[in-house]
């Protein structure tokens, strides 16, 4: 700004008088006060500045407001009302980037309108901008106008601030026009609108559902896509709005369970988690897993609900658990132990699985099972191990469906049988698992044992049915055939001259006739089912007719002892008794052979109760007569004693004997409802008992048994 | 000295009883069935009948009941085959239907002497008179 000096010829003579009075005035007192004061003050009190002073002062004023100017970040120029700069601050002149806007430089005398209405290209529409508002400022037309604009570096982004403000006092009329780096505003504007955009998308775009309540109103301030969607509303139509009216839409959560959320809330530290049941607009049900807790945002404290809707993976969840329960439920409870034994490709072998039945049915527990290795060879009978071990070595070397029986011993010391079944299953790697059942199938082998002993019986029985159908049928064709043998060859023997050589002859075949007889007569004895015909019997008396008998054929080594009770009686056919008796006094005595040895005969009541279990040598429960046969013999082993009853059996040497004689007795005393057992020690003897019932006719009658 | 008929199926039978009788004096006639034998019986009067029980075409039991409504008198003798134990029933029966004596095959040589003479004797006397000719035999 140059500084207007007015010098004119006209002024008169008295002013430049008086200018140069002042001027040496002032001088004076310059001199006067040493040039050391600033101001001096009349009387009065009228100051006056002391024109080293006034011109410091003035300069140093606008030296301070050049500072001041050159000093501000700001791009400031001075615009006359025609638009030319006529000032520039330091900034102004030293911004050596030519923009449109800006124009070259510090470029004084310029007319700054100019210059923006000839801007072209980038940034020209903000110049243009510019000199349409700097002109509605100059006008009047506004006060002040200002616009931000970028104008970038090749290396950085940068923004301004452009005010144009009106001047108008008595120095000057114009337009103060400034420029303002905003970069760093911008910037920050840019970069927060970016943060923003960042976590608008993430809010949005989660599939979970976000909601942020106010803890004290409980009305939602913010709710993403998700979270609206999920009740079937929109974001807009939640915002705002207490949280309540939503949260507990289903009628088993009460509002008060729902305001519960936001009184626990706010003071936990981590995530309360827990399942919330939900209804949506249209009415549908879902369950949501929510994640509370409290967050400051945006500087207030709000509660942050995240909620996933987990309706169908808790039904999963469900399934999955009852699956578990019934694949435990099954496992417990049915009768044999699942395992799992896994062989890896490495030779490497262990048990992934053992249910929990394990201990109850092996005694072992699964811990033992697991870490005791011996555990197999000690529980599986000795007869079975070799298979057992070899069916185990097959199959690692083969995998196949293996099936063994085997007995074994319990941890308790029970002797049981199992049936081990494996399906192995082979995976890419090479590993095999093995998918194992044990039944414990005792009680079937106990069953098959009965079976097979029944089945035994029945053969027996139909062997001497069938034997009782032939002999029945040959036994008559037999005795035909015999008489001849018989009767004629007594007749020749009569008719022989005495001392004839055919005598003996004649006799010994004689002699074979008769033995011939004797064996048809057993074998119809065998085969007849006759029932036998009763009487009253007094078994005393049998055995007596016994004992005498024997007393006749009996050698003297062997004694024989009579100890049958009196008066007790039994419902039989007196012969057949007799015949039983004779059948087992003959065997006591054979058994004996030509040793010393004694026969018993004793007989006492015995009273039979109800049997444990079922067998067919089980009598009905009742008062009978036991009768025993006991020897002294050789007794026998327990082979013969488990045969000794069977029809041919006989351990007498071939011809001695039909081997007939027990299976009669036996027979005999079947007919009669009793029983008859047999204990025998080799070396130390036999006994055979007889059970009978006992009769029912008048017990107590002493004179009945004559 | 008398005659019996024998009426047995069983040729080895009644080989025997011929060899047995004859040794003792009697006469023999023999059929090998019911029919035979009641036929032998009008034509042999026999003083004693021999018959088993369990024959083809007119059994035992049969034979006796036709018999005794010929003869209310002619001693007859029942046998059975059923050995020493058995075939009472048989045997019972046949006593019920008019049979003196029964006899178990097989039977000793002196059982088949005696049982003859015991009932030829019981024939002498006047009770059991049998007079040859007398009777529609």
């Amino acid at each position: 700004m140059s500084r207007r000096t007015r010098r004119s010829e006209s002024m008169n003579e008295e002013v430049l008088s008086l200018i140069e009075a002042m001027h040496e005035n002032m001088q004076r007192l310059e001199e006067l006060t040493g040039g050391e004061v600033d101001a001096v003050a009349d009387r009065l009190g009228r100051t006056f500045m002391l024109r080293g002073a006034q011109d410091r002062l003035r300069l140093s004023e606008a030296a301070k407001q050049a500072a001041i100017l050159n000093a501000l970040p700001a791009h400031i120029a001075l615009l006359d009302t025609q638009g030319v700069i006529i000032s520039v601050n330091g900034q102004w002149r030293q911004f050596g980037h030519a923009t449109a806007v800006q124009g070259p430089g510090h470029a004084t005398g310029l007319n700054y309108l100019a210059i923006c209405d000839r801007a072209r290209g980038e940034g020209s529409f903000e110049a243009h901008l510019a000199a349409k508002g700097i002109r509605s400022v100059l006008a009047d037309d506004a006060k002040t106008f200002s616009v931000e604009y970028s104008c970038h570096s090749p290396t950085e982004g940068r923004w301004f601030l452009m005010t144009v403000v009106r001047l108008d006092n008595e120095l000057l009329s114009g337009a103060v026009v400034m420029h303002i780096d905003i970069t760093a505003r911008k910037q920050a504007e840019i970069d927060l609108r970016s943060s923003e955009n960042r976590f608008r998308s993430i809010f949005g775009a989660v599939s979970e559902g976000i909601f942020i309540i106010d803890p004290a109103t409980a009305s939602f301030r913010d709710v993403n896509q998700a979270g609206a969607a999920m009740f079937g509303y929109t974001p807009d139509e939640l915002i705002g709005l207490d949280s309540r009216a939503i949260l507990s839409s289903v009628p088993s959560d009460t509002e008060s369970a729902a305001s519960a959320w936001f009184q626990t809330a706010p003071p936990m530290g981590s995530p309360q988690r827990f399942d919330w049941h939900c209804r949506a607009r249209d009415g549908r049900r879902f369950l949501v897993e929510v994640s509370l807790q409290p967050a400051t945002i945006n500087g207030s404290l709000s509660i942050l609900a995240t909620m996933s809707d987990v309706t169908e993976r808790r039904a999963t969840e469900e399934k999955l658990r009852q699956n578990e329960s019934r694949l435990q439920g099954l496992a417990s409870n049915l009768p044999g132990v699942l395992f799992q034994r896994l062989i890896r490709a490495d030779g490497g072998c262990s048990f992934t699985y053992i249910s929990d039945r394990c201990e109850e049915i092996t005694g072992y527990t699964a811990e033992e099972w697991v870490s005791d290795r011996t555990i197999a060879r000690r529980h599986i009978g000795l007869e079975h191990l070799p298979l057992f071990l070899e069916a185990m070595r097959q199959l690692r070397v083969t995998p196949r469906p293996t099936e063994i029986e085997y007995a074994c011993t319990t941890k308790r010391g029970d002797e049981k049988w199992f049936q081990l079944k494996i399906q192995p299953r082979t995976f890419p790697s090479g590993d095999v698992l093995w998918d194992g059942l044990i039944f414990d199938i005792s009680h079937q082998k106990r069953l098959d044992r009965q079976r097979v002993e029944l089945e035994n019986q029945l053969r027996q029985v139909q062997k001497i049915e069938a034997i009782g159908t032939l002999a029945g049928g040959i036994a008559h064709e037999l005795n035909n055939t015999l008489v001849p043998i018989l009767v004629l060859t007594k007749l020749a023997l009569k008719e022989l001259p005495p001392g004839s050589p055919s005598t003996e002859k004649l006799q010994t075949t004689l002699d074979a006739a008769c033995r011939a007889r004797a064996l048809v007569a057993e074998i119809l004895a065998f085969s007849r089912k006759e029932q036998p015909r009763t009487i009253r019997v007094d078994v005393a008396e049998t055995v007596a007719s016994a004992v005498r008998l024997f007393a006749a054929t009996l050698p003297p080594n062997i004694a024989l002892e009579n100890r049958a009770a009196r008066q007790l009686a039994i419902d039989a056919d007196p012969n057949q008794l007799l015949q039983v008796l004779m059948n087992l006094g003959t065997n006591a005595a054979h058994a004996i052979g030509t040793r010393e040895g004694r026969i018993l005969i004793a007989t006492d009541e015995a009273f039979m109760a109800e049997p444990a279990g079922s067998h067919p040598d089980n009598v009905v429960p009742g008062d009978y007569v036991r009768i025993l046969v006991s020897d002294d013999g050789c007794g026998m082993d327990s082979r013969t004693v488990e045969r000794v009853f069977e029809p041919f059996f006989t351990t007498k040497p071939i011809g001695d004997g039909t081997g007939l004689g027990l299976s009669v007795v036996h027979g005999i005393i079947k007919n009669h409802r009793g029983r008859i057992s047999v204990q025998s020690e080799l070396g130390r003897g036999t006994t055979f008992t007889i059970l009978l019932p006992r009769s029912e006719a008048a017990r107590d009658d002493g004179a009945a048994a004559t | 000295m008398a005659r019996i008929l024998v009426i047995d199926d069983n040729q080895l039978v009644r080989d025997t009883l011929k060899a047995v009788l004859l040794s003792v004096g009697h006469k023999i006639a023999f059929a090998a069935d019911g029919e035979e034998g009641l036929r032998a019986y009008h034509e042999f009067c026999p003083a004693v009948v021999m018959t088993d029980i369990l024959m083809p075409k007119k059994e035992g039991i049969e034979t006796i009941k036709d018999l005794r409504k010929i003869s209310a008198s002619v001693p007859i003798i029942a046998m059975s085959g059923g050995g020493r134990v058995g075939n009472l029933e048989y045997l019972e029966m046949a006593l019920r239907f008019g049979a003196n004596r029964t006899i178990s095959k097989p039977f000793e040589l002196e059982e088949v002497i005696e049982i003859v003479a015991g009932l030829l004797e019981e024939a002498v006397l006047p009770s059991t008179a049998l007079e040859p000719g007398s009777q529609s035999c």
